[in-house]
């Protein structure tokens, strides 16, 4: 008998159809019954249309439904989806029965790969499929379906299953066990996300002015949150659009290369991995230290608030040995769960000292990174050439400036002054507190607050900072060399106050919409003027900026937010042309109204007369002391 | 033909084959004996395709097995552990194969199906151990495989089921010179069917002849002798083992049966009869070195 000619089948088959049709067949109620539920849409469309008659849905409307679909729903579901028919797919993997049977076959493992990438691919696709066409039938019936948003639409969704099929594939390639695979699967959709805000969180117990707070400077590593950030609708003035629709691409293609490294990996892959939660040896280091490091990231923090904040008090900055000690302890701890999990045995303390010392290293290093701020985080106010903005927080005031204007000069240089007084700034607030004091004539001298700066870089990063600080009525007024009395500059100043009123690329004053408080009925109450009245009033609002009197400095004073019982906002909306969405957009002005606004509320008393008469007699007077006391 | 050669397989330190070496030649039924954890079912997946080897080769008829489609396609296996789909019937599996092996025989698959008595669209899940084992005979055989790789193949079939299977497997060698290696921990069941036989303990091959050069080099013989006390043995003779009851002498000596009844008649015995050793036997006085190994093979 010639075995060989009638046994050798082709060396280069990439594509088994019986193994294809029996992934679809064994996992059809996942993908039909996710495809059952989805029908409901098509369902609810019709009997809607049919109850309306088709006659008030525009196309537009239906547009606008679809890219909400694209960016809001798919994204959130596939994430999910491509979990659950990942783990099916290549669940052969995680079963040593199975995957001796599997690769007992006359098959190649790439035969294999591309077979099962197919029909996983092929779940994921088909509810689309289903739905998408029952919905594009019912739309076609009644005259209003988009095909060019509709073709679109599927684009990106094929784009999107790619980039989460890769990813759940990866997983499934890195672990022999369904359990693991799903964790890694989505540890690895947000480990860059949840590692940005670890360090940010560690980083900002030691190093002043870091701020505790999520960067997004890798967010494009931690694929579904980049996408609901970036990947979005807007109106350009007569239908929806997307945008961010690059992302989608440059995911997809990331996929097509996170594939290529699964079939290498599947390659390489050991069978006798079956059931191991990492089932490449190289990985298994990684896997080791990376628990080890989050876990002393994460419960090294909350274990320092136990043993050292709680019972010693809390700091605005933490002690770097206790919080050392509290990291290494959880950091072994997580050292030691890995090797259990790795070794699938308890038994893993005995003739392993190089771990826990490789472990001990890493800790030591860290703290040290950080504690001495190795980084230059510190240190670092951005160059102005790089920042496209800076927006600024601080007491009452929040605006931003442009990186070429000079009010950004001037919040670096307070920013930098702030540097320079690291030591007086962390030694009034290193105990926890710090008291408001008052002179003898009851005047408040000293008081403390929070300033926040974030720098948005033209690279697309930003830099945030936080600083609790002191500051002091005599340095906030006379010194001018202090950080108090730059950031006075800076922030209540000529250059703030001009830019707080003039828009950025507003050019067409639109309207004007106003919330005041009415002390005789208790109420809030809303006012809307256009053209000619909200030009005056925004004139008015201009005199302030120019006469310096747009706002009160006096944050020291003790009745600061009392306001004499003026209190209330004014939103001015400006229109202008934009090149980069390609439509008009709006630009609005927000003021708080303040006493020391003679002019606004001149002319608001004329414009809104009801705001006025709403004011109570002290306001009134306060407000308008010649004209109150005239008239009386 | 299969050859194994100096195959090095580690499993987080420990050495589950240890510079293995087997020939198993074409046409035929090839024995692998060892007591539990010497390595049957290891290299028994080494020459499936299902691990690759740390060191050495696997050859099917002189190609490496691993990732090798065209050689694999000439080998079926049943493990110990045989998978099938949870929601699978006999049919569907029966498709599944189909799509996978070039030869598989349909005419076969109806024509086992009385041998079988299985119902095809039973869920195999529901099935009987037996049964189960039953369903992977029945569908490897139809594969019509060059090689049929077995292991503990009829572990939890009854009597009768054992024999068919055997008979089925013994006609598939003759009729199309199938060639069969056979993995189990208990020699007797192996002795009926086997023509060559190889012992595996710790990883290694021990031993690997033919039974008939097994058989033909090792001889019991019972004797008889005039007085109280036995002769001496000519100085030559390798004897293994001697034993008596009463007057009645038992030799195990290495040689042909017709040689030594030679070499001794000129001591005259009153009776002397060359006795067939049982494989058993034969490796106990063979493998004397290897005590556990025997034991556990043996008992």
């Amino acid at each position: 008998m010639n075995w060989e000619v009638s046994t050798m089948p082709s060396k280069k088959s990439y594509f088994n159809p019986a193994l294809y049709r029996k992934n679809l067949s064994r996992f059809w109620p996942l993908w039909g019954g996710v495809s059952l539920v989805g029908c409901v849409a098509p369902l609810y469309m019709l009997l809607t249309l049919l109850s309306r008659g088709g006659a008030y849905i525009q196309m537009s409307s239906v547009s606008s439904s679809i890219y909400a679909l694209v960016t809001i729903l798919i994204p959130g579901f596939l994430l999910v989806y491509a979990s659950l028919c990942g783990v099916l797919t290549w669940g052969y993997l995680s079963n040593a029965r199975s995957v001796g049977l599997y690769h007992t076959l006359p098959v190649s493992r790439t035969c294999l790969f591309f077979t099962s990438l197919a029909s996983g691919l092929t779940m994921m696709l088909l509810p689309f499929l289903i739905v998408g066409t029952l919905s594009s039938l019912v739309l076609l019936c009644f005259g209003i379906l988009p095909l060019k948003t509709v073709a679109w639409a599927a684009v990106l969704v094929i784009g999107m299953c790619v980039l989460f099929f890769s990813l759940i594939t990866l997983a499934a390639m890195v672990s022999g066990n369904s359990f693991a695979v799903l964790a890694f699967y989505y540890l690895g959709n947000f480990l860059a996300a949840i590692l940005d805000w670890l360090l940010s969180s560690f980083s900002s117990g030691f190093l002043f002015g870091i701020a505790n707070s999520y960067t997004g400077r890798v967010e494009f590593f931690s694929p579904v949150l980049y996408i609901y950030n970036h990947f979005t609708t807007y109106y350009d003035g007569e239908a929806y659009q997307l945008s961010g629709t690059w992302c989608i691409g440059v995911y997809a293609l990331v996929g097509i290369v996170l594939l290529a490294l699964s079939l290498l990996l599947y390659r390489r892959r050991k069978s006798e991995s079956a059931g191991d939660v990492v089932a490449q040896s190289w990985l298994k280091p990684i896997f080791r230290y990376g628990v080890a490091l989050l876990s002393g990231l994460t419960l090294g923090q909350v274990l320092y608030t136990f043993v050292y904040t709680i019972p010693f008090g809390a700091s605005r900055y933490k002690s770097i040995v206790p919080m050392a000690v509290c990291v290494l302890v959880t950091a072994l701890l997580g050292y030691y769960v890995a090797s259990m999990l790795l070794k699938k045995s308890l038994r893993v303390f005995r003739g392993n000292w190089q771990g826990p010392l490789t472990t001990a290293a890493i800790v030591v290093i860290l703290c040290g990174c950080v504690s001495f701020d190795v980084f230059g985080s510190v240190s670092y106010v951005p160059d102005l050439q790089e920042v496209d903005d800076v927006i600024i927080s601080f007491y009452d005031r929040s605006f931003s400036a442009s990186g070429d204007s000079r009010l950004a000069q001037e919040i670096a240089a307070a920013h930098r002054a702030i540097l320079k007084d690291e030591a007086y700034i962390r030694s009034m607030t290193s105990d926890g507190g710090y008291a408001y004091t008052m002179d003898e004539s009851g005047v408040q001298e000293t008081m403390e607050t929070t300033l926040y700066l974030s720098y948005r870089m033209k690279d697309g990063t930003m830099v945030q900072r936080r600083y609790d600080m002191p500051l002091v009525r005599d340095r906030w007024y006379n010194q001018p060399d202090t950080f108090d009395y730059l950031l006075r500059q800076a922030v209540y100043g000529p250059e703030a106050s001009d830019a707080a009123v003039t828009p950025v690329l507003g050019d067409t004053l639109d309207s004007l919409y106003g919330e005041y408080w009415n002390n005789d009925t208790g109420d809030v109450v809303t006012f809307n003027l256009t053209s000619d009245g909200a030009q005056r009033i925004y004139d008015g609002l201009l005199a302030d900026a120019a006469a310096g009197t747009l706002y009160d400095d006096d944050i020291f004073r003790y009745d600061y937010y009392y306001n004499n019982g003026i209190s209330g906002n004014l939103e001015f909306s400006f229109r202008y042309w934009s090149e980069e969405t390609m439509s008009r957009e709006v630009e609005f002005v927000r003021v708080d109204l303040s006493p020391t606004m003679t002019n606004t509320m001149a002319a608001l008393k004329e414009e809104v007369p009801e705001w006025f008469a709403g004011l109570s007699e002290a306001s009134q007077l306060s407000a308008f002391p010649d004209t109150v006391s005239a008239e009386t | 033909m299969i050859e194994v050669k100096n195959v090095v397989k580690t499993f987080d330190g420990f050495r589950a084959l240890d510079d293995l070496t087997m020939t198993v030649p074409e046409g035929a039924i090839y024995g692998l004996v060892g007591p539990n954890g010497a390595g049957k079912s290891t290299i028994i997946r080494h020459l499936t395709g299902i691990y690759r080897p740390d060191s050495g080769q696997v050859l099917v008829d002189g190609e490496g097995v691993y990732e090798n489609p065209g050689r694999k396609a000439l080998l079926a296996a049943i493990p110990d552990d045989w998978y099938y789909f949870p929601s699978a019937s006999v049919v569907d599996m029966m498709r599944f194969y189909r799509g996978f092996y070039p030869r598989f025989d349909g005419e076969r698959y109806e024509k086992f199906k009385e041998v079988f008595s299985i119902p095809e669209k039973s869920l195999i899940r529901r099935l009987s151990k037996g049964m189960q084992k039953q369903v992977a005979f029945w569908l490897t055989m139809c594969c019509r495989p060059k090689y049929l790789i077995l292991d503990e193949p009829v572990d939890g079939l009854d009597p009768v089921m054992r024999r068919q299977v055997w008979s089925l497997m013994m006609a598939d060698v003759s009729e199309y010179g199938t060639t069969v290696l056979v993995s189990s921990h208990n020699l007797r069941e192996l002795e009926d069917v086997c023509d060559h036989v190889g012992i595996l303990s710790r990883g290694r091959v021990l031993l690997e002849r033919s039974l008939s050069d097994l058989q033909e080099n090792i001889v019991k013989l019972q004797a008889v002798w005039k007085d109280q006390e036995p002769p001496a043995l000519p100085g030559d003779l390798e004897v293994l083992h001697t034993s008596h009851v009463g007057r009645v002498y038992t030799y195990i000596i290495r040689g042909a049966a017709r040689v030594l009844e030679q070499r001794l008649a000129p001591l005259q015995p009153l009776m002397l009869e060359a006795l067939p050793l049982s494989l058993e036997e034969i490796f106990i006085y063979e493998l004397g070195g290897e005590h556990y190994a025997v034991k556990e093979i043996v008992l």
